[in-house]
C-alpha cells in the first residue's frame, strides 16, 4: 500500500501512535501466533442444558413425567373403568377399593383423575404448540417487515387482545358442543397473541443487529434471514412462551370444565370432578376437590417452574 | 480513465425523525446530504468525520444497505436502484461490507464454519465438500489455523472474530469490501494486524476498499484517498498525504490538530474540534459557526466545491491552501485518479 509512513508526515509525528501503529510485518502476524490453542474446540452448553441442571427445573420436569405417566400410564394399571356408575357406592371417601374416592353416582375418581389429565394434558401442549406455531410467525414477519404492515398487523393484535378470553370461550361454548379438538383451536386462537408480541419485539431489536444486515448484504432473501437467523436466535423466547402457554391452556380448560362449558360429560376433567365436589361441599366430599385441585395447582406450577429457569438460562446466555 | 468501481453520485439520505414540528407536520434529517465520490479498481478511500457526519450512512448506501432519497449509486456501471432485487442481490457477490463490531456482526449461535460458507451457500456455490475446502482456503488467508472452524464466535477474540468476518466478505472473490470502522472495535494491540491484513489482502486480489474511520492517524496508513466528511457533506477530498499534510477545509486542519499528542507541553493550536450547534438559517456554510475565520458569506452561501489541483477539492469559500486551479468549479469532490 502506498500511504505514507508515519514518519514523513509532518503533523502526525507522534511517537506513541506510530508505534501502536505501527506493526507486524508479514510473517509476524501468522496464525500460530493469533490463536490460544489451548482452547479446545468444543461446543459451549447449551442454554436447555444448563437450564435442566437446575433443581426447580428438575423439579418441574419429574412433576410433567409423573402427571404423564398417571395419566396415560396409569388407566392400564388402574382397571377400574372412569365412567361405570354404582349408585350402592356414592360419595366414598377414600379407600382401598377407591384410592381417591367416589363421586355423586359412585364412579371412581381416581380412572376419572386420569382421563382428565389426558384431556387437560392433550389440550395444553396441542394449543401451547400451535398457539407458538400462529405467533412466531405472525409476530416475525409483523418485526421484519416493519414499517405500515407491522402497524396494520400489531393493531390487529391489540384489538384482539382487548377480547376477554374467558368471556369469548362461554360465547363458543354455548354454541358449539365442545370437543378436545375445538377446544384446542379457540385456545391457541386466543393464546397466539401473546408469544406474536414477543417474538416482533425480539426481531425487531434483532433487525438492527448488524449480522441481520451482514445476511443482507451477502445477498439473503428476506425469508431466508429469517428462517436461519431471526427464528433460532428467538429460540429462547419461544420456548420459555410455550412452556408457559401450557400452564395456561391447563388451566383454562379447567375453568372451562369447573364453569360446565368445557368438554361435556361424561368424559372426565380435573375441572369437571371439582365442580361436583362443590356441589356437595355440604357433605364434606373434601376429595372431589382436594385431589383435582392438586393436579391442576402441580401442572400448572411444574410447567411455570420449568419456564421460568429455561428462561434464566436464556438470559444468562443472552449477549 | 477507466470508470471507476464504485461511484456516489449526488447520494442524499434523508431519514423522516419522529419529532414533529407544530402543525403536524413532518421533520426530516439529512443524514447524507451530497455525497460524489468516485473509487478506482485496487484503490483505497478512506471516509473520515465526527460521529454524526453520516460516513456509516455513506458507507451501508454504498453497499446497497440502504437507499439513496436522492442520487445514483453506480457500483461498476450497474445503478443499483435500477437494476431488479435478484440481479441486485447477485451483484451483491462483488461486493462486501465488514462491520465495526465482530461481536454483532456474526450470529453467535453458528460456527466458523457456518459462519464463512454462508454467502457461498446463499449464492449456490459449490457443494458441501467444495465450500469447506474454500473455507480451509479462506481461514488461511486471514490468518486463523483451520482447526477454527469448529468455533462459536464468543470462543474467540475480538480480533479473531474480525478476521472471521473479513474471510467471509473475501468469499465470494468480491471486487470491493467496504469496511465500516473494522478496527475501532478492537484492542489498540489488534489495530495493526487487521489493518496490515487488509492491506496483504488488497495486494493479492487488487480489492478496492471504502473505509469508514474516524482516526485520521489511521487512514494516513491504509488509504490512497480520503474524503472528510462534515454533516453529511464531503468538505475536502483528495490523495491521503496531501490531505492530511497541507489541509485545505478548517474542518480538516482541526481534525489533524485534534490526533493527540504525547506531549502534554504541546497545546493543541486554535481551532480545535468542538461541539456546536447547527446554525439556525440552515444557509451558508455548515461549518461556519465552528470555523476560526468564517466571515459574512460563510453564513449565508454554501460554499462552492473547488478543484484545487486535479483529484483534489475542498468546499470553503476561503481555503486554507491555494490551488493550481483558482478558479471555482461546479465539478464534485472526486476522489480517485
Amino acid at each position: 500500500m502506498e500511504s505514507g509512513s508515519p514518519q514523513d508526515d509532518g503533523l502526525l509525528v507522534d511517537p506513541v501512535r506510530a508505534e501502536v501503529i505501527h506493526v507486524p510485518t508479514e510473517g509476524e502476524s501468522g496464525p500460530a501466533a493469533l490463536l490460544p490453542e489451548s482452547v479446545e474446540p468444543e461446543r459451549s452448553p447449551s442454554p436447555m442444558a444448563v437450564a435442566l441442571r437446575h433443581p426447580a427445573a428438575r423439579v418441574g420436569l419429574v412433576v410433567i413425567a409423573a402427571l404423564v405417566v398417571f395419566s396415560y400410564i396409569g388407566p392400564l394399571i388402574w382397571s377400574a373403568s372412569p365412567n361405570d356408575t354404582d349408585l350402592l357406592v356414592i360419595l366414598q371417601p377414600p379407600s382401598s377399593v377407591h384410592p381417591f374416592g367416589t363421586d355423586d353416582v359412585g364412579r371412581d375418581v381416581l380412572a376419572r383423575m386420569m382421563v382428565g389429565g389426558q384431556v387437560s394434558l392433550n389440550i395444553g401442549v396441542a394449543a401451547a404448540a400451535l398457539g407458538c406455531a400462529i405467533g412466531v410467525v405472525y409476530g416475525a414477519i409483523s418485526g421484519f417487515a416493519g414499517g405500515r404492515l407491522d402497524s396494520v398487523m400489531m393493531r390487529f393484535v391489540d384489538g384482539m387482545l382487548a377480547i376477554p378470553v374467558l368471556v369469548l370461550l362461554i360465547v363458543l361454548a354455548a354454541a358449539f358442543r365442545p370437543n378436545q379438538l375445538l377446544l384446542i383451536l379457540v385456545i391457541s386462537l386466543t393464546s397466539w397473541l401473546i408469544p406474536a408480541r414477543l417474538i416482533r419485539a425480539g426481531t425487531l431489536s434483532m433487525k438492527s443487529q448488524d449480522f441481520i444486515k451482514a445476511s443482507q448484504a451477502m445477498g439473503s432473501t428476506s425469508t431466508r434471514t429469517l428462517r436461519r437467523h431471526v427464528l433460532p436466535n428467538s429460540v429462547g423466547i419461544i420456548v420459555v412462551n410455550a412452556t408457559f402457554q401450557v400452564a395456561d391452556a391447563i388451566l383454562l380448560v379447567a375453568y372451562l370444565s369447573f364453569l360446565g362449558l368445557g368438554i361435556p360429560p361424561p368424559t372426565a376433567t380435573w375441572g369437571g370432578i371439582m365442580s361436583t365436589g362443590i356441589s356437595y361441599i355440604n357433605e364434606q366430599a373434601w376429595w372431589l376437590i382436594y385431589f383435582p385441585g392438586l393436579a391442576i395447582l402441580l401442572a400448572v406450577v411444574a410447567f411455570n417452574y420449568l419456564g421460568d429457569t429455561v428462561r434464566d438460562a436464556y438470559d444468562v446466555t443472552a449477549r | 480513465m477507466t470508470d471507476p468501481l464504485l461511484q456516489l453520485d449526488h447520494v442524499r439520505v434523508r431519514y423522516r425523525t419522529r419529532r414533529m414540528s407544530f402543525k403536524g407536520a413532518v421533520v426530516y434529517t439529512d443524514a447524507v446530504r451530497d455525497v460524489s465520490l468516485e473509487l478506482g479498481e485496487g484503490q483505497t478511500l478512506a471516509l473520515v468525520g465526527e460521529s454524526g457526519s453520516g460516513k456509516s450512512t455513506t458507507a451501508r448506501v454504498a453497499v446497497a444497505l440502504e437507499r439513496p432519497t436522492s442520487g445514483r449509486v453506480l457500483f461498476d456501471g450497474n445503478d443499483l436502484a435500477l437494476i431488479g432485487r435478484a440481479q441486485l442481490r447477485d451483484l451483491r457477490s462483488q461486493f462486501q461490507i465488514v462491520f465495526q463490531d465482530p461481536h454483532s456482526s456474526l450470529d453467535s449461535r453458528m460456527q466458523v464454519l457456518d459462519l464463512i460458507a454462508e454467502p457461498l451457500v446463499i449464492h449456490k456455490w459449490g457443494n458441501t465438500g467444495s465450500r469447506e475446502a474454500r473455507v480451509h482456503q479462506l481461514l488461511d488467508e486471514v490468518g486463523l489455523p483451520r482447526a477454527t472452524t469448529g468455533r462459536q464466535p464468543h470462543q474467540l477474540s475480538g480480533g479473531q472474530r474480525q478476521r472471521v468476518a473479513i474471510a467471509r466478505a473475501l468469499a465470494l472473490n468480491p471486487r470491493l469490501i467496504v469496511a465500516d470502522e473494522p478496527v475501532s472495535a478492537l484492542d489498540v494491540s489488534v489495530r495493526a494486524q487487521i489493518l496490515n491484513l487488509l492491506s496483504d489482502l488488497q495486494k493479492q486480489h487488487n480489492l478496492s476498499y471504502l473505509m469508514v474511520s474516524h482516526d485520521l492517524a489511521l487512514v494516513n496508513h491504509t488509504a490512497q484517498f480520503v474524503a472528510v466528511m462534515f454533516r453529511g457533506s464531503i468538505v475536502e477530498s483528495g490523495p491521503c498525504d496531501q490531505v492530511i499534510t497541507s489541509p485545505a477545509h478548517p474542518y480538516t486542519r482541526a481534525l489533524v490538530e485534534a490526533v493527540p499528542s504525547p506531549d502534554p507541553a504541546m497545546v493543541s493550536p486554535a481551532g480545535t474540534v468542538r461541539e456546536w450547534p447547527e446554525h439556525a438559517s440552515g444557509l451558508g456554510c455548515q461549518y461556519a459557526n465552528r470555523c476560526p475565520q468564517a466571515r459574512g458569506t460563510c453564513f449565508d452561501t454554501a460554499p462552492p466545491v473547488v478543484e484545487l489541483q486535479l483529484g483534489r477539492s475542498v468546499a470553503c469559500h476561503f481555503p486554507l491552501v491555494a490551488g493550481t486551479t483558482t478558479a471555482p468549479t461546479t465539478s464534485t469532490p472526486n476522489t480517485g485518479a
